[in-house]
Order: structure tokens, then sequence, then C-alpha cells
């Protein structure tokens, strides 16, 4: 013991010497490199329990849960992150009253109230240290792609993004090419005319905007609203602020905040799991991803089935076509179970789950009649819904209003025992599986038409569509309805498809069937955040985003040349790279991308590879990233940014946290300047984004940011005077004053106790106070607003319903069955809880956890083929094509997968976890001022499954998209594989 | 599991330990509940700062039943263990030490490889019927998980306990746990050869 505390003691003081170093002159390859030594030798972090730490509390970013954490800081270097007590996240404190002061918890370093951190937040200390990271502004070289990079100063950085000029006049075959630089392109006000666009037939009247929509923003994942939609929407002024939305969970927000009619607060709706007796996951990864992982994991596993009132009846049913922890748990103790649907197939499942309610009186008949707020609050209920309300049977669908009928002014109809009614004059329970005719017409209401469009199907239909045992949906159906607390829970599952949006909008109307919306123990939004403001004289976004998002076609031809999302509110970025390279809708100058790596994320990667790649169609290309990231190493510059351990900023959270909150992220390590409140980076040719971002605005003269950025008196030249000024308002009043509680306990905290989370006002049940939110309100099954608009592509209005679907192309179209003949096999993917999609690869104490991943297959299939786990196989789709980028490409479509063979994946699959087969990050060798630099071939390890996706059968170069959300059809990809 | 533990004949593994101290501090782990999500094992590593590949704590995965029909119910289980030293009555990788290397200590049961001493034969790695000790390449020594005894001795918990999101890894004194496991009335569970006397508890 005591020789083994001595090796510690030693090797602290080698680390203490390390840090003497990068205070005294800089971190870069001295840090990295003793780093790398550090890390052989166990035990040589410095004592976490030294007498000289300080502990800073931040927000980990790790993934997008917002987790609060607590920073270990031994004479400037971090030692060891653990989950902030303070925040909900990471640990469970509501006996204790309020937590107002940093007093209220024993949080130090050697507290007994310790937070919990996931996997990837435990990690972070990795991240910050990695002799991955960039250090240096970065300008190409070679040609495009070429890898080939020298180091530049930041002003001359700056200066060349923002003026142009002939700036790769030393590269082979650009020496003539001039480049217009940000300066003039933000601040060229004129409409887009001819010159920018082919397409001018297919602007709306008000054309396509001003010239300034030539600049686009991409970003991966950003927290650092609101300073970055200041920079794009109000600052440069533009309508695009692209998201990774439509790979992720886009539709899943729009469709929820749609049905359940809440403000776009891009939370959702989840389970509460604490109060539940049943619960169905379908498409969920719960436990594994769905963020935040940690605190749905301890909610489901510690309050919902082992201290929760109904933990010993507790059922969790887990519906997804891979055996996931959340499915192994929840078959433990031989209680719940395991529905292993075929992938694409939800609708079947959801809508064959609607049909066995409504043909059961599996649904609360009382509280679906209900017609307005007064009758409600009679009912004892918080809220109500538009089951009862007309709808018209003719094109277009919208619902009777009072002036249809000659009544007077309402918004909807109802029948009152066969009469018609104007809603907010009902005085009771309205007439709720009817129709009518008025003046020739008929109505229908919400319910008979979901009843209808429920029984296009039979329930043995959709089991057979779902591929699952016969009787399943109903005895699921049927056990669901007679809980106490039943509640259905989605994440990307269901959504993620080109269905997506009627599959999230059927399995939002099951819960609303069974009236357990804002209910203890339901479905549950989340709240709304804590906030601040920074105000200004700021730019308005005029115009059409350039992927069409939020955006109907007026054009003069009656179909588009390419799709436009009118419903999307997030953006549709894949379109983007699929239509720039043509100038769809218009050309565009120059493309920023900040933290963010389409290249690789995307489903289909190889149509934003060949984007990036083509001058004429992105001629400037910026990327602020912290490493050297399969996007970054295909842009003209690379600003190296810091990690999320060096930022300023905040992030909310989501539930099942139900209380307000709001996590105050700051630097752990580095420091600000005295005098300017510059951040200095502990690798000092590093900088914030936020900084980056400010310093382009002042050289470009935009508002918002520099001399009175934030109003009159009000200077904003760097993050920290943006954020300081934040935390001045509304929620906030002390800015980032180091006394305030908010920078010592590191956020702003609501006790989620009981008392806070639920409310009891309403004799029918416990609501949740939903705080920020609006708790009263009409719930619409029913999508008018989809109805009514139509598919750019066809010319037909879309429906207000969910439909029986699986995978469908632009055009509504399914896709030709006999593409299975061919390609018997279906793409799936999923996520570790060690991993996200593309930034965990890099830090190699993640990777280590599986070094690599494989192509998982069935028993079955595996004896058909004849392979067992390690051997290799070959798989392609039916768009599939050769990329030097992917070492296992064969050429001609066929990519080489290793396989292991589990039960875990139901049959017909090949299911790929992300995260791996990495070829930048580190993965593979590159060069700066003809050096090479840190890589490490363990990135790139295992493979990856974005270029096999197929494409839209009509578009060609994109993977299908749902045409109402916006998002990617992720799932169920058509493939052949053959044994190699 | 392997078998390995056999590699020491019996009356050489007795011989080699001494009289068991008063307490053994020691680890539960409810396998009901471990969702397998490795923060045990990060948390370790941060807490630790072990090479990459050498941890002192693995969460792996059981794979139980076949699944082949998606007609048919699938009869499939996977089970989640997470697997430090077991810090057990009688170490086999103590007995296998040629150099004495690795001590049981009195006071708190706690097993450790003294670095200095220690020549990276891997003879404890062999020995152990859990394969827990590790070979570090650089610094050619081996190494294990000391139950994280620079907190403990503070009045620590271990990192991997604190850390623990699904709330399913408890420290203590093994008659406290024991105790604590009886109270809940859960099921103890056996991972693998118990001849070592593995003092890590593990219930169903």
């Amino acid at each position: 013991m005591n020789t083994e505390m001595k090796r510690r003691t030693f090797l602290k003081l080698s680390a203490a010497g390390v840090a003497a170093v990068a205070v005294a002159s800089n971190f870069k390859d001295v840090e990295a490199a003793e780093w790398k030594k550090q890390i052989g030798k166990s035990g040589s972090q410095p004592d976490p329990v030294d007498g000289e730490m300080k502990v800073v509390r931040s927000v980990c970013l790790m993934c997008h849960g917002g987790c609060g954490i607590q920073a270990k800081i031994v004479k400037g270097e971090l030692v060891r992150l653990t989950g902030n007590p303070y925040h909900p996240n990471t640990y469970d404190y509501t006996a204790k009253g309020d937590i107002v002061e940093e007093s209220d918890l024993d949080a130090g370093p050697n507290g007994k109230d310790v937070g919990t951190l996931c996997p990837k937040g435990n990690a972070g200390v990795y991240a910050l240290y990695s002799p991955f990271r960039l250090q240096h502004p970065l300008k190409r070289v070679g040609p495009r792609g070429s890898e080939k990079w020298k180091t530049i100063p930041w002003e001359q950085a700056i200066k060349e993004i923002c003026n142009g000029g002939h700036l790769f006049k030393d590269v082979p075959g650009e020496a003539k090419r001039y480049v217009e630089g940000l300066n003039s392109i933000l601040n060229n006000n004129k409409p887009i005319g001819p010159e920018d666009s082919d397409y001018m037939d297919e602007a709306p009247p008000g054309g396509y905007g001003p010239k300034r929509n030539q600049f686009v923003w991409a970003h991966g994942r950003n927290e650092q609203s609101p300073l970055t939609p200041r920079f794009v929407s109000e600052s440069a002024g533009v309508p695009h602020m692209l998201n990774h939305c439509s790979r992720c969970a886009g539709t899943f927000y729009n469709v929820v905040e749609d049905v359940l009619n809440l403000p776009p607060y891009e939370i959702g709706a989840y389970a509460d799991y604490e109060y539940c007796d049943y619960l169905i996951s379908l498409g969920s990864n719960v436990t594994q991803a769905d963020y935040p992982m940690q605190v749905r994991a301890r909610y489901l596993q510690k309050f919902g089935k082992r201290l929760g009132p109904y933990a010993k009846e507790f059922k969790h049913v887990v519906v997804d076509p891979r055996f996931t922890n959340a499915a192994a748990k929840a078959t433990h103790n031989g209680v719940g179970e395991w529905i292993p649907i075929k992938p694409t197939t939800d609708a079947y499942f959801l809508l064959g789950m609607i049909r066995w309610i409504l043909e059961n009186s599996g649904y609360k008949k009382d509280y679906l009649s209900i017609p307005n707020e007064r009758v409600a609050k009679k009912e004892g209920r918080r809220n109500w819904t538009d089951m009862a309300y007309l709808v018209s049977t003719k094109e277009p669908k919208r619902y009777l209003t009072g002036k249809d009928v000659g009544l007077g002014q309402s918004d909807f109809v109802v029948l009152m025992k066969g009469q018609p009614r104007m809603f907010q004059e009902a005085d009771g329970l309205a007439d709720l599986d009817a129709a009518t005719t008025i003046n020739g017409a008929e109505y229908k209401t919400v319910f008979r038409m979901l009843r209808e469009r429920a029984q296009e199907k039979t329930i043995e239909e959709c089991e057979t569509v779902c591929d699952i045992p016969s009787g399943a949906i109903s005895r699921i159906a049927k056990e669901f309805t007679s809980a106490r607390h039943p509640v259905i829970e989605m994440f990307r599952g269901p959504v993620q498809q080109s269905s997506g949006y009627g599959n999230g909008q059927a399995l939002c109307i099951i819960n609303v069937l069974v009236d357990n919306v804002d209910r203890k123990g339901g479905f549950i939004p989340g709240h709304a955040a804590y906030k601040g403001e920074v105000k200004g004289n700021l730019r308005k976004a005029a115009g059409v985003s350039i992927c069409r998002h939020n955006s109907k076609y007026q054009g003069k031809n009656p179909t588009a040349t390419r799709p436009w999302y009118p419903l999307a509110r997030r953006t549709v970025t894949p379109e983007f790279f699929a239509s720039v390279q043509t100038g769809y809708p218009y050309k565009i100058k120059a493309y920023l991308n900040y933290y963010n790596n389409p290249a690789y994320t995307m489903p289909f990667n190889l149509t934003v590879i060949d984007a990036l790649l083509d001058l004429k169609a992105l001629p400037l290309t910026v990327s602020i990233d912290a490493y050297m990231g399969e996007t970054s190493m295909l842009c003209d510059y690379i600003l190296p940014d810091t990690e999320y351990l060096e930022r300023l900023g905040g992030f909310k959270t989501y539930p099942p946290v139900k209380t307000r909150v709001w996590g105050l992220r700051q630097p752990v390590v580095g420091s600000f300047d005295p005098k300017t409140h510059r951040y200095r980076s502990i690798r000092p040719d590093t900088k914030m984004a936020d900084d980056i971002l400010i310093d382009i605005a002042i050289k470009c003269g935009l508002p918002g940011f520099g001399k009175d950025g934030g109003g009159p008196g009000v200077d904003i030249y760097n993050s920290w005077d943006f954020w300081n000024e934040y935390y001045k308002h509304y929620d906030f009043k002390e800015g980032l004053d180091p006394k305030s509680s908010l920078v010592k306990m590191g956020g702003k905290f609501e006790n989620p106790a009981p008392s806070k989370q639920y409310t009891s006002a309403y004799s029918s049940g416990d609501y949740v106070t939903f705080p920020g939110g609006r708790p009263v309100r009409a719930l619409y099954v029913y999508q008018q607003s989809v109805a009514l608009n139509k598919n750019s592509m066809t010319g037909k209005h879309f429906d207000g319903l969910p439909q029986y679907r699986t995978i469908i192309d632009c055009k509504e179209q399914p896709l030709d069955p006999a593409i299975w003949k061919e390609y018997p096999f279906q793409l799936h993917t999923w996520k570790d809880a060690f991993h996200t999609q593309s930034r965990t690869m890099n830090n190699l104490w993640l990777a280590s956890i599986k070094p690599q991943n494989y192509a998982e297959i069935n028993p079955a299939d595996a004896e058909r083929m004849g392979v067992k786990t390690g051997d290799w196989v070959k798989a392609k789709s039916p768009s599939s094509r050769h990329t030097p980028y992917y070492s296992n490409s064969l050429g001609d479509g066929w990519y080489k997968y290793q396989v292991r063979v589990t039960s875990r994946i139901r049959p017909g699959l090949f299911s790929i976890c992300q995260s791996y087969g990495r070829f930048g990050a580190g993965a593979r060798k590159w060069y700066t001022n003809g050096k090479e630099q840190p890589h490490d071939e363990r990135i790139g390890a295992g493979f990856h499954i974005n270029p096999l996706y197929m494409t839209d059968p009509v578009l060609k170069n994109i993977v299908m998209i749902d045409p109402v959300g916006g998002a990617t059809q992720s799932f169920g990809t058509p493939l052949r594989l053959e044994r190699l | 599991m392997s078998e390995r533990g056999a590699f020491i004949p019996e009356e050489v593994l007795e011989a080699s330990f001494k009289k068991p101290g008063p307490k053994q501090y020691t680890l539960w782990v409810d396998l009901e509940h471990c969702i397998g999500c490795q923060s045990c094992t990060m948390g370790c590593k941060a807490e630790n700062n072990t090479p990459v590949g050498v941890d002192y704590n693995r969460v792996i995965e059981i794979e139980e039943g076949e699944f082949k029909n998606p007609k048919e119910k699938p009869e499939v289980r996977v089970y989640f263990v997470p697997m430090p030293c077991m810090h057990c009555g009688k170490p086999a990788c103590m007995a296998a030490c040629p150099v004495g290397a690795i001590t049981k200590r009195e006071e708190d049961g706690i097993v450790l490889i003294d670095k200095d001493k220690c020549i990276g034969c891997r003879y404890c790695a062999w020995a152990c019927p859990y394969g827990h000790p590790q070979f570090n390449a650089e610094a050619k020594v081996m190494e294990k998980c000391t139950l994280c005894v620079q907190r403990v001795t503070k009045g620590l918990r271990p990192a991997c306990v604190e850390t623990c999101t699904a709330k399913v890894r408890f420290f203590g004194e093994v008659n406290d746990l024991t105790k604590l496991i009886r109270e809940r009335r859960a099921q103890r569970a056996f991972v693998g050869p118990t001849t070592t006397e593995p003092s890590v508890m593990y219930t169903k």
C-alpha cells in the first residue's frame, strides 16, 4: 500500500510539472505528448483530494442531455469530472428542499452529495486533453479534399474569409478563381435574381429573398443558443440555420408539438416513468441512447421499477427490431416483453393498436367527447381533444367552422345529439362517433375519421406486415388499456422514417385515447427552461430557406423540381446538400460548418462529400471544429474551436426532470483576460466558436455584436460580454458574477420534488405542473395544417391523419416490391450508451470499451448464409457506389463487413451500431505544413453504414425523406448480402 | 467464465494466505437493474487514469437463448455483469505471484499489487479465475482494481459506485452488505468459480 501511494505521489509531481509547462509557455505539443505518457501510467493524475483543488460546475456536452458536471481542477489541470449534484439530472435531492445556495448540499470535492455521469460524461477529460485536437487555423494548400494544410494566423484567416479574393491562387486549377468573401455576401441586400437562380419560376411571389441568403450555416450540435441563432438569423440575417434534425429528432419535436399543441420548446414528450405501471417503448432505445440517457435510465430502473408506487406490477414492453438493453431489463424478471417488430412497419403496429382500442372500447369516451375548456373543467380535466370536431370529407379537408354552418364565429363545430353547435357553446359532451350532411356536403367527426382510417387494415394484416406473433397487437392493446397508468413512448425509431410524421402522430393519438397526456404517470411534455436575453438592433431574416423547410411551394408550375417542406419546422439539411450542386432553388456562395459532420453522419453521405468537393456549388467553405472531422477535412478553412470544457453558455434539459432547469456552461480550465474578458484557452491558438463568430460579425459590420451590439451602452466584443449580458435578464440577474449562486452552483435549478412536479387541482387525477407551458389546452388528433398543404412533387394534398405506410419516396409512392427479391435484407442501426454519432471514437477512452463494431445478423440468417461470428460478408444497396474514403469499399457498390451472430437482432436485418468506421477525426494520416499530425488507427476501427443507404427512386441523390416532417429514412434500406 | 484457477495447486494456494483481517470491504451489484451502460468502466478509468486497454472494471454481456423465428415469442436473455476485482478471500493472484507483490490488506481485505515489486510476469492474470489483473504494456507492470483504495482510505466510496447511473452498485463491509441483501430479499447470483471466495456479491 505504501509503495502504491508513493508511486502516486511520484507521478503526481510529474503531472504537476506538465501543468507548469502549460502555464509558462504553450500547451500544444508538450501537453499532448506528456498526456499520452501519463495515460500509460495508472494513478498518474494529481491526487483528487489535494488541498489546492478547485471545483468548477458546468454542463456536459458529450451528448445533448444537458447534465451538470463538476470539474476538479488541480493547479490549472482538469483531473476528474463527476456529476454536478445541484443539477437534478445527476442527483436525487428532492427530499432536501429548495436548492438556492451552494451550502444547501454537501457538494464539495469530498462531499457526501455526489452526482452521477454516464460513460461519455466521465470520459470528457480525454476530450479536453486529446492529442487529436486542432491547434491552429488551417488553410488548404492543395485541391479540396487533398488533406494538405498550412497553419495561418487568426488575423489572416478572418481577413481572407471576410474579404475574399484570389484565395487559392497557388492551388493548381484555381489560379484565376475569385472567391467572394462574407463581407460582401452578407451585406448584399439586393434580391436574388436570375443571375443567382435558374429556377425563378419556382420562387414564391415575394421572391427568394436578399442575396445575403447565399450564405449558408450548418451546425451539428449547437448548444450556444441564443448566440449562434443571433449570428445566423439576426446578425447575418439569413432564413436557413441548417441543423442535423432530419437525421435526428426533428420530426419527433414537430409532431409532438402539433398533436399535443405545445409551444416549440423542442423538448418533446416522454413517459413519466416514476408513476406509470404499463410502459411501451417503441423505437426508443431508452437506457442506451435517448438523452439524457443517465437520467432516463435512473428514473426507469430506480423509480419506475424499484422504488416507485407501481414497482411491483410495472410492465415494460419494448417494441424494437433489436433486443435493446432496455428489452434485456424489461424481460429480466419475466414480467416485461420484447416485440421484435420489423423495421419501417411502425404505422401498422400503432394503427393496429388504435383499431383494437376503438373497437373494444379501450378509449376514454367521456374525455374524448369533451368539446371545450368549460366542459373539460366540469369533467375534472385540464385538457380536451378535437375528437368530436367535424371535418370536411372533401379536399381541402378543413374543420367545419361556425361560419360554414351559419351559426356564427367559431373555429370548430360539434354535434350535440345530431345537431351542429359551435364548440364553445356546447355545454355537455358532444357526439363522438358521428357524421352529418350539411348543405349537401358530408362531415365526420375526427373520431369517426380515425376509426375508418384504422379499419382500413385488419389487425391480422398488421401483425403480418410487422412480422410479429399473431395476437400480439390485440394482447398488448388489451393490457395497455386495462392498466391504471399506461403510456407509450417513442424516440427516433418511428419518426426517423419517410412516414415518420404519421407514425409519431399515431403514437401520440394512442396516448390521447387513454387520456394520459400531461398526466402523472402519463405522456408528459417538457418544460420551458429558464432564460435570459440580449437585446440589440437586429436584422430580420427574409426569403426562402435553402432547404425549403417551413416554406410553401407557390411556383408557376403545378409541381416543383425538388421537394419543398412547408410543415417541417426544423431544417431538411440533406436536401440542401442534394440540391446545391444544381443550384436549386438558388446558388450558394459560402458555407459555414459549425461543430458539424454531415460528410460522415448523413445517410447516403456520398452526396454530401460530392457537394463539399464542388467548387462551383460551394465556392467558399469554412469549418469551425475542434478536430479534423470528415466534413472539416473537405473544407477550405478550418478554425480550431475549443472543447465544451472551454466554453461559456448554458443548456436546458429534458424530462423525466419535470421542473425548471438551466445549467450554466463555463470554462473549467484556461482563463479570461482580466481587462477584455476574452477567453484564453490552454491551447493558445484555439478560440471559442463564440469569439470566432463575433470576430467575423464585427469584421463584416453585422448588427448585434461589437460596439453597442447588445443595445445602447452594451458592447459585445466576445463570448463573455454576450453571456454576462444574457445572464442579467428575465430569470437571471447577476450576470457572470463569480460570487453568484448561478456561477457557484453551475446553473439555476428547481427542486424536482413531487409537490413542484404535479398538481392535484383536477378531480379526475393529478397532472404535471408543466412549468412555463400552456397547461390548459386542446389536443389535436387531426392535423388540419398538414391536410391543407400540398406535396410539391405531386400537387396533391397531404393527409391529416396517420396512414398505413412503410417506406415512401418524395411522391409518397411505396417502394417497388420487386426490389426485395434482389435485396432481401434490411439495414438497421442503433447506438451504444458510450457513443454519440461522431465525436466519441476519437476519444480513445470511449473507443476502448468496444474497440470495433460488427455487422450484426440473426442466427437464422447466419445459418442460411453459412457464416459465423468473425466471418466477412459484403453488402450493397440499390444505390451504394464506390468511394475512396471508405477502406471497406470493394468497388461496384459493395462494402465488406465482419459479422457478429446474435439473437439480439431479428432475422432479416443487417444491423450496425453508429459511430464506427471513421475516416477523419484523426483516423488516418494527415499533414500540416508538410508534417504528419497526431492520428491513431483505433479511431477508424469498425464499420459505417451511411454509404449503404438507398436513395429516393425519384430524386436519386438523396436518402428518402418524410415529405411532412423532413426526417430521413434511417432504417430498412434493402440490402443484398453475400459471403466473402 | 474460465476455470483457470486450477493452475495453482490447492496446498500452495492455502499456504500463501495470511490470516484474513477483521473486515472485508467489497461491492454488491444488483444485476436485475444494471443496464450495461459502462459508466462504472469509464468512471473507474477517469479516477484511476488507466491506460487505453487496461480497465479495472468492465461490464460483460452474457447472451442466452436463441431467437430465430419472429412468429414465435422470443426467448432470449441478456445479462450485464460488471466485473471489478473480486477482492477474494483466498486470492489466487496472490498465491501465484512469484515475488510477493500482491497483498491482501488486513484492515479492509483489499487486494493490491505493489507495482514497485511487480515484475510483469502475468502469472496473476493466469491464476485469477476471472482473468482480472491486466498488463500495462507501457509501465511493464500488472494492474488491477484497487477498490479505489485512495478514496476508501479517506472515507469516500469507489468511483464506480458513485457514478453508477442506475444506482445498482453498493459499497460497504461484506457483512453489512449481506444484511442489506437479506433485507431486500434479493437472490444471490454467482458469476464464476467460487474456490477463491470472491467477496464481490451479485444479486439476480
